[in-house]
Formats: C-alpha cells, structure tokens, sequence
C-alpha cells in the first residue's frame, strides 16, 4: 500500500525506510518523524520528544492518525502472526520483488504462504471477491 | 512538558467500547477470564522492553491454565517468531476457537495500551470483570474453510485474510475489526488518496509498514 498510495501522489517513497534503513531520505514528507515516533512505541522507549516532533511537523490531527495507525497495526500482526494467515492470493506474485528487496521472506511468517502465488488450499481467489 | 496529540471523538469512543467488551464474557472464555486474559497481555506489552524473565505479570492465580498464559505472552510479546508447530500445539491443548479468542483478545489490549502510551495518555486499567455479563455461548460459525492458516476460517466472508483471520469467533473479530476500523482507514482502505486527512496515504503506510516490519510480520 505505501507503494501504491505512493504512486498516485507522484511520490518516490524509499521502501527501505520500512525495515530500518536510513530514513533521512524517505520521500514521504515528516517521514523521518513519523519512523522515529514509530520505532520509540514500537520498542516501548519514552516517546514524548518523537511525538512532539511529529506534532510539530504535521499538527495535532496529524500526530493522532500516526499514533492510532501505530496502535492499529500493532494490534493487525498480532492476529496475522497469531492465526498465521497467508498473504492473499495474487499478492504473492506481485509482491515478489519488493520481498526479494527488503529480504521480507526471511520472516518466519513467510512459510504460511506459498510465495508461488498459487491458490490457498480451498482454492480461494481474491480476485474473484472484489 | 508533554505534548499530547488529537484524538477524534470517532476513536475515543471505539477505544472505550473496546475496554468494556474486555470486561465481559467472550463466546469460549468468561468474563472473569477475558478479564484475566486483557490485563496480562496488557501488563506483559507494557513490559516489553524489559527481559521477559524480569517482567512482573497477574495471572498465576488466576483460572488460566498455563497454555492459555503462554499463548497471551507469546502474542502479546513476540507474536512474529511463532510458527505452526507451536501454534499447533496450543491450539491442540486450547481448542482453535478458544485459541482465536485468546487471539483476539490480547490484540485488543495490546492496541489499547499502544494508543495510550504512544498519546501520551495514561493507560487506562482494564476494569473488573462484569458478573452478569452472560456465560460463553461456544457457539461455532457455519461452513469453517482451510485457507492455509493455523486455525480456518468462515466461509462466508469473501474477503483479505486479516479481515477474516478471527472469524472462527464472530463476536472477537467484530470487536477487532471495529477498533481497527476506528483506528485505520475505516472505509478509504480502497483510496489510494485520502483527500480530507490529517496525514496523506503514503504518510499513514509509512507508518504501518514500519510497525509491521518492526515486528518481523510477513503478512
């Protein structure tokens, strides 16, 4: 989605920024802010001067959508880890090349999805349910 | 001094629905339970950046058996290291319903002290069990299908499969994807652009991206 949302806006986000590369240059506007105040949650680390920053940088609403992006996507890998659930079909397939980029398939995660981009054992197809 | 952010009155009100679904009775587990499991995972997140073996968690005497404590601290703590012949084996000792209730419930708890501590709010404790609050239904949905995860899942909900990850638990997943929903996109996931947001799109997957990654989440 970063990617994507990324390209409708004309903006060249630095995928590596997702997994801890250097964030000065992320592309995406208060990134460098947003990643620090994300890291500092994350890692139960004091997190007053980061969000303070992000405050600064994208105002109060702004800083509110952050933490509550941070508070939903934490909540989001637990169940995804939790109940092991496959990448959905087709993501797979097109996925592959950030995954092989960003070395995503190293995660343990990875050995609930069969990175072919073959149906699930139901025989389920996202395409078919949108 | 510290600086606070702004809350929506959208979000304020699912974070505190979602503290009073913790008070009571799940469909597998009772409201002493649920209880029991929230202020676990609560007091375990909160302690995360500590070794685990230093952390002070409620819970021993508590009526959960020890399965059920393991499996709240593995999710609650170190949920991107588990793998099927661990969950497996959870699931065999707990039930897959049981278990994805568990689930559910500590991912709810887990994103309630994220928002408060990341806010700069005080978190607030997780009230007293509700007594008359109804017993465990242990009802099961329809028509369960494998889709290559731990536990399966309802057949009915053609949809991504974190939306129906919980779906074995109707009740737990609706109570996780309404927080969710408050908390994330609600009903812009489809846009590529959000127009009238404080963040753009790419600010708010920067975002998501990166706890996930944190988190050495696959999905």
């Amino acid at each position: 989605m970063l990617r994507a949302s990324s390209e409708a806006i004309g903006v060249d986000a630095d995928l590596g920024a997702t997994i801890g590369n250097d964030v000065s240059e992320v592309g995406v506007p208060a990134g460098a802010e947003l990643i620090a105040l994300t890291e500092a949650a994350v890692c139960g680390e004091a997190v007053d001067d980061a969000r303070a920053a992000v405050v600064a940088a994208v105002g109060g609403d702004g800083a509110g959508l952050a933490v509550a992006t941070i508070a939903a996507f934490s909540g989001l890998v637990r169940v995804a880890d939790g109940i092991g659930i496959p990448v959905d079909d087709g993501l797979a397939a097109s996925s592959a090349s950030i995954r092989r980029d960003l070395d995503l398939d190293s995660f343990g995660g990875a050995a609930n999805t069969d990175l072919d981009g073959v149906g699930g054992p139901d025989g389920f197809d996202f395409a078919d349910s949108r | 001094m510290s600086v606070h952010v702004t809350t929506s009155a959208s979000v304020r009100e699912a974070l505190d629905r979602s503290h009073e679904r913790l008070a009571r009775s799940g469909v597998w587990w009772d409201a002493e339970q649920v209880t029991a499991v929230a202020r676990r995972a609560d007091a375990a997140f909160a302690q995360r950046a500590v070794p685990p073996w230093t952390r002070e968690l409620p819970g021993e005497t508590s009526n959960l058996d020890d399965v059920a404590l393991a499996v709240v601290d593995r999710i609650a703590t170190n949920a991107g290291t588990i793998d099927r012949a661990w969950a497996s084996a959870q699931i065999a000792a707990l039930g897959d319903a049981p278990y994805v209730e568990l689930v559910g419930i500590v991912a709810v708890a887990v994103m309630l002290r994220m928002y408060a501590e990341a806010a700069g709010e005080t978190p607030s404790a997780i009230g007293d069990p509700v007594v008359d609050a109804g017993q465990p239904t242990r009802q099961r949905p329809d028509g369960p299908i494998d889709i290559g995860a731990y536990v399966h899942v309802a057949g009915h909900l053609p949809m991504v499969n974190v939306v129906r990850a919980l779906s074995l638990v109707p009740a737990a997943n609706e109570t996780f994807l309404g927080l969710v929903a408050a908390l994330y996109a609600g009903d812009k996931f489809t846009e590529l652009v959000w127009d009238a947001s404080p963040l753009t799109r790419p600010q708010v997957e920067l975002v998501a991206s990166r706890v996930a990654a944190m988190n050495d989440c696959f999905y």
